[in-house]
């Protein structure tokens, strides 16, 4: 069942309670349009269902989600998919800052580029395996504290405004993959790097292939090499303290 | 070079007309102090290795076992004590950061040992609270701001519903055994309080108890999700924590058993690390959208508090935490106790709880939002007499965390981090764990909530108050002894001897 909902001038709170009667009444794909900042939309989403958003959503989009595909067309604020643990999130446009922050599973794809401390404190636990994949590139602090699940990113839009340093800081499980070779100058300590194994790139090649499916991008990008950033130890603070 | 040892804290006595060979001590001790010489038969403890916690005094059948400090003294020296000393030899040895375990051991002032209360004599009548009502019951969540708006709203708030004004501290699955939360969720669920999952998720045997229990949201955010939120009576957000201000945690990866990755969903083995901010809090602001994004992932049904360690600038922040929309505010104070600190973290960094209530709720009072959030006062309440003035202090109700675990065995020995506590408390180990009975545990709690909620009755019925409500923030009940006028404006209260 389909629904349509304006969100022109409309605060937060009436959204979300309009949205989530919309959940309640049965709609498994409601359109939400005229979309300018507001928060915390479906935060917290349960329901298998698809939510296609036009203008630009507010910070913590899909905060907690467990469930469901949030479709954007356009761009997406801060802290989008906050402690999500499920569900799928399409940004059609560029991301803000800590994407996917503290994820646990579900999957993110933004087209273009994300702000800074992508990924921070990822985790994986069984089944649940978090994947973001960003088209463009990403601002510094990329996998901050990242503790499981995987990023990619394919660097295919290049951002002039943001500067990637210290990648993988305290990162101490996960991986990241980078389309071409990864030249930064500084990155995290706690991080080494090399080529993607054969393994390794079959194990990614469904995720591009499923963002490559969402967008409008070259079809070739498999073709390149990948460069995986993955950390040295599990244990990265285990040394600092005396007993 | 000579390398110089490090003289043994303790000292274990042996009566060795007592001692019957049976060797208990040898298989209990998770520090292997004691063992048995086959040579000589007869049973060897190494000082060294005792950590100070008793169990093997306590399991004694023939009362052999002393354990004493030991009393071999460095020259007397008011700058280079015993402890220092210590730590820094440990340094030179080690390289590391020195860490420990529970609250603050140092000398600081305890206001509360400063603070006396008062009692009804002639000009008004005590109340007896064995033959007349006493109301302790607490309501913890933001009350409205007049009766004509509660008239006109027709619904109270989502308030927190406690018995007795004394809810179990966070202390997280991982830090202690889940023998140890079950005690204590039991407990909580029993007396009509509440306990505290900490940032240790919840375990599925806890699930039970899920309408007794506030769950935490902290900086590793381990175990969080949806469902987890809208289960809880209550969420939590964790700033800071009294024993160590400003810093995060990090649970070794050797403490990450199947059972702790399973509740924390993380991989087995590999460090638990909570960074010291949360990476989506740089500010008010920012934390106004954390509240938010877990009030509407909850629907606005659970009360959302906030908790931080007392620190300098602690009524401003808190002023700006309830403006923020938290509904409680948990404040700890710096003698607050932890699984796992860096000592010189411990001891130096925070202020006391006392001046923290009081400084707290006067700046809250002055802006005219008291009612906007509860203040639940944590590190440091001993008995049932800290309770009472630190409400009369301000505060809504109190978090007992080092408290509940004496009640559960723990002997304040300070090795929790160690991972190796006899008394099954702060240990995943299950040869140790299985020292803990839950059912007892559970007992052992309800039974200290039912002292203490019969001493508070007494103490206000002493007071001619009977109902807490009437105690709260009622610093008149309360005067200073042997402290200073910045002190008693601080906390403000009068010196003992000043009438009305």
């Amino acid at each position: 069942m389909k629904k349509r909902i304006d969100a022109a001038k409309m605060d937060f709170n009436i959204l979300n309670k309009t949205l989530r009667a919309a959940i309640d009444d049965g709609y498994d794909d409601i359109e939400i349009n005229n979309v300018c900042g507001q928060r915390f939309i479906c935060a917290g989403l349960e329901k298998n269902i698809t939510v296609r958003i036009t203008g630009i959503p507010g910070n913590d989009l899909g905060a907690f989600l467990s469930a469901g595909t949030i479709i954007v067309n356009g761009n997406v604020q801060d802290g989008c998919g906050n402690t999500m643990n499920g569900g799928r999130i399409i940004v059609n446009g560029n991301a803000g800052d800590i994407l996917g922050h503290s994820m646990k599973g579900g999957e993110i794809y933004v087209k273009k580029n994300a702000g800074y401390r992508i990924g921070i404190h990822m985790k994986a636990y069984e089944n649940d395996f978090p994947v973001v994949v960003i088209g463009g590139s990403c601002g510094a602090f990329l996998g901050e504290y990242q503790a499981g699940g995987m990023i990619i990113v394919l660097k295919i839009f290049d951002n002039p405004f943001v500067d990637t340093f210290f990648t993988g800081t305290g990162m101490h499980g996960g991986k990241i993959f980078i389309r071409g070779s990864f030249k930064e100058k500084n990155p995290g300590k706690e991080v080494r790097t090399r080529v993607a194994s054969f393994e390794e790139m079959a194990f990614i090649k469904q995720y591009v292939e499923k963002f490559g499916s969402f967008f409008v991008v070259p079809s070739n990008l498999l073709d390149d090499e990948f460069t995986v950033i993955f950390p040295y130890s599990h244990r990265p603070y285990g040394r600092i303290y005396s007993y | 070079m000579a390398i110089p040892k490090i003289v043994p804290d303790f000292r274990v006595i042996r009566d060795e007309n007592l001692c019957i060979n049976c060797q208990a001590c040898c298989r209990v001790c998770s520090n292997d102090t004691h063992s048995f010489d086959q040579n000589i038969a007869k049973i060897i403890s190494d000082h060294r290795k005792c950590v100070g916690c008793h169990f093997c005094e306590e399991i004694c059948s023939t009362g052999a076992l002393t354990i004493e400090k030991c009393y071999s003294q460095i020259r007397e020296n008011f700058n280079w004590n015993e402890v220092d000393f210590k730590n820094l030899m440990k340094q030179a040895h080690s390289g590391g950061i020195l860490l420990t375990g529970m609250g603050n051991d140092r000398p600081w002032i305890n206001y509360f040992d400063h603070i006396v209360l008062n009692a009804s004599q002639v000009t008004n009548p005590s109340i007896d609270p064995l033959r007349e009502p006493m109301e302790i019951k607490t309501f913890i969540g933001r009350k409205p701001d007049s009766i004509e708006q509660l008239k006109k709203e027709k619904k109270l708030p989502i308030l927190l519903e406690t018995e007795i004004p004394v809810l179990f501290s966070a202390m997280s699955y991982g830090s202690i055994s889940l023998n140890a939360c079950k005690s204590i969720a039991a407990a909580a669920w029993e007396a009509k309080t509440y306990w505290n999952t900490g940032e240790g998720g919840l375990p599925e045997s806890l699930k039970k108890f899920v309408s007794r229990t506030i769950v935490q949201v902290a900086s590793g955010r381990f175990g969080v999700d949806a469902r987890y939120l809208n289960e809880a009576s209550a969420i939590e957000i964790k700033i800071g924590q009294g024993a160590k201000p400003g810093i995060g945690g990090h649970l070794p990866g050797e403490k990450v058993t199947a059972d702790i990755s399973a509740a924390r969903k993380i991989p087995e083995g590999t460090d638990a690390i909570s960074p010291a901010p949360h990476h989506d809090i740089y500010s008010i602001e920012d934390l106004k959208q954390l509240i938010y994004a877990l009030k509407e992932t909850v629907d606005y049904k659970k009360p959302v508090g906030v908790k931080v360690a007392a620190v300098h600038n602690i009524a401003p922040i808190v002023s700006g935490i309830v403006r923020a929309g938290a509904d409680f505010v948990t404040i700890d104070g710096f003698r607050g106790g932890t699984g796992a600190a860096p000592v010189v973290i411990r001891n130096n960094v925070g202020i006391p709880i006392e001046i923290a209530i009081a400084t707290v709720d006067s700046r809250l009072r002055q802006e005219g939002i008291r009612n906007h959030a509860s203040i639940i006062a944590a590190g440091g309440i001993r008995s049932s007499a800290d309770v009472v003035k630190a409400i009369a202090l301000g505060a809504d109700a109190v978090y007992i965390g080092t408290a509940t675990l004496v009640a559960l065995g723990c002997h304040i020995c300070q090795k929790c981090y160690t991972g190796k506590c006899n008394w099954g408390i702060a240990t995943q180990d299950p040869y140790l764990t299985r020292r803990l009975n839950p059912e007892i545990g559970k007992r052992r709690l309800t039974n200290l909530l039912r002292a203490w909620a019969l001493e508070i009755k007494e103490m206000m019925g002493g007071m001619g108050i009977n109902a807490i409500e009437s105690l709260r923030g009622n610093r008149d009940q309360l005067r200073g002894i042997g402290l200073n006028d910045k002190e008693l404006a601080l906390l403000g209260i009068k010196h003992a001897g000043d009438a009305w």
